[in-house]
């Protein structure tokens, strides 16, 4: 591996450790807010693995308690259809999310909500999967396979955005 | 010690196998997320097997798995197999997990495992996973799959499941046998030329068993590349020594063309 290529991926370590920060600007919000209105998600999140690989953590949610959302909820890596995406690599659609008796509640009682479909793409950043892209809709409705390949085309343009911003930053501080 | 060179077998004969094969004898490795053996549907399951990849101080290591299924996946791709195979035996290899303080990357996790199931005779690996084919890490990728090539173990892998024609790591290595999901019935499988991905096989709305003894319909090249496990694996009882390029000739003779009909959600026409 190459100097600059170390740099880019410890400079993606950094960034997940801090849960993008910086690097998540208003246009990376832009990106990730058009792309759960095109796949006519209720509500999105964005969540990044914690370094030490046991959590996702909310960075960025759509909803009407998004503070709430990314403040309270944590996703154990360890269950759950958005953990069996991060580790699987596999976008994955899930449209009985009521009648799957091994769903995973926790967010649904922390939120008070019932979700009744889910979406989830993997997140890249830095040259490796270090989080995922999630939608749902609320009470009733489906998604297709179509809303898959929108949200990770979403999911491209923000790994690109935040890659850019990245390098970016790599070069700055060599300028230095 | 390379095999001496066997004898071509027609098509004919791969018909008359893929029909009347029931994975006798063959060993299929399960990399995924461990499996639920206490679930209902698995009772007859033949699991031979149960590892778990970990990471210790002086590197990776397998060990015997207790943890069951972390997420349901792999429990639904042991009875995909076991469908079309009922005599194979199944292997467990659970890679698609956490592990406390967990610092290797998945591919180190998925070289250990693969390399076991070499060392222990498995003649199938399923892969239901992908990631995007990257520069970054395609050594780490090509290292086992190319050890499974020259093994003749076959890889059998699911491919993206929005667009399949997009480049991913395994299934877009010509050394395996990639799998996408298709709206096909039963055991059909359906051959189409000029993508990496040349397989399609059943893997929208399946059912499966999950978690907690529970079912759910899923759709996906997850879903699809256990039932091409199977077939092989059925073919291969008959025939043990085919080697893997000459399985994926083999199917490729026998697999039925590729029509509009059978293109699965992430086939755009």
């Amino acid at each position: 591996m190459n100097s600059l290529n170390r740099k880019f991926e410890h400079a993606g370590k950094a960034a997940s450790a801090q849960c993008l920060s910086e690097a998540f600007d208003s246009v990376a919000r832009r990106v990730l807010a058009n792309g759960f209105n095109r796949v006519n998600a209720d509500e999105g999140t964005l969540w990044i693995a914690n370094l030490k690989g046991q959590v996702l953590i909310p960075i960025f949610n759509s909803g009407p308690n998004a503070a709430d959302f990314v403040t309270n909820v944590r996703q154990p890596l360890a269950r759950g259809v958005v953990s069996m995406v991060y580790h699987s690599g596999q976008p994955f659609c899930e449209n009985e999310v009521t009648k799957n008796a091994s769903h995973d509640k926790t967010i649904d009682k922390a939120m008070h909500q019932v979700t009744a479909a889910m979406i989830a793409v993997p997140f890249f950043f830095a040259n490796h999967a270090r989080g995922v892209i999630s939608c749902v809709k609320l009470e009733k409705g489906q998604f297709e396979v179509r809303d898959l390949d929108e949200l990770q085309h979403s999911a491209i343009v923000l790994e690109r955005l935040i890659d850019c911003q990245l390098m970016e930053s790599i070069r700055e501080s060599e300028e230095e | 010690m390379p095999k001496p060179n066997l004898p071509w077998i027609s098509p004919s004969q791969a018909r008359k196998a893929l029909a009347d094969g029931t994975g006798k004898g063959i060993k299929v490795a399960i990399l995924d997320s461990g499996i639920d053996t206490s679930h209902p549907v698995l009772k007859d399951v033949p699991i031979v097997d149960q590892y778990a990849v970990i990471e210790t101080d002086l590197g990776m290591e397998i060990e015997e798995d207790k943890g069951g299924d972390a997420f349901g996946h792999g429990t639904a791709i042991a009875h995909l197999i076991h469908q079309v195979a009922p005599e194979a035996e199944l292997g467990s290899f659970k890679v698609l997990q956490v592990t406390e303080g967990q610092t290797a990357g998945k591919a180190a996790y998925l070289q250990t495992a693969v390399q076991a199931a070499i060392d222990q005779g498995y003649h199938i690996i399923n892969c239901s996973f992908g990631t995007p084919a990257r520069p970054s890490i395609f050594r780490y990728f090509k290292t086992w799959i190319d050890k499974a090539y020259l093994a003749d173990v076959h890889i059998v892998t699911a491919c993206n499941n929005t667009n399949y024609t997009r480049a991913e790591w395994p299934s877009h290595f010509p050394s395996v046998i990639a799998v996408n999901m298709g709206r096909i019935e039963g055991d059909d499988f359906h051959y189409r030329s000029g993508q990496m991905v040349e397989f399609f096989a059943r893997g929208e709305k399946v059912p499966v068993p999950w978690l907690d003894g529970g079912w759910k319909t899923v759709t996906g090249s997850s879903y699809a590349a256990p039932r091409m496990s199977g077939l092989i694996a059925k073919l291969l009882s008959k025939y043990p020594d085919l080697s893997a390029p000459l399985v994926k000739a083999v199917l490729r003779n026998t697999a039925k063309p590729w029509s509009s009909d059978v293109a699965g959600s992430n086939v755009w026409l």
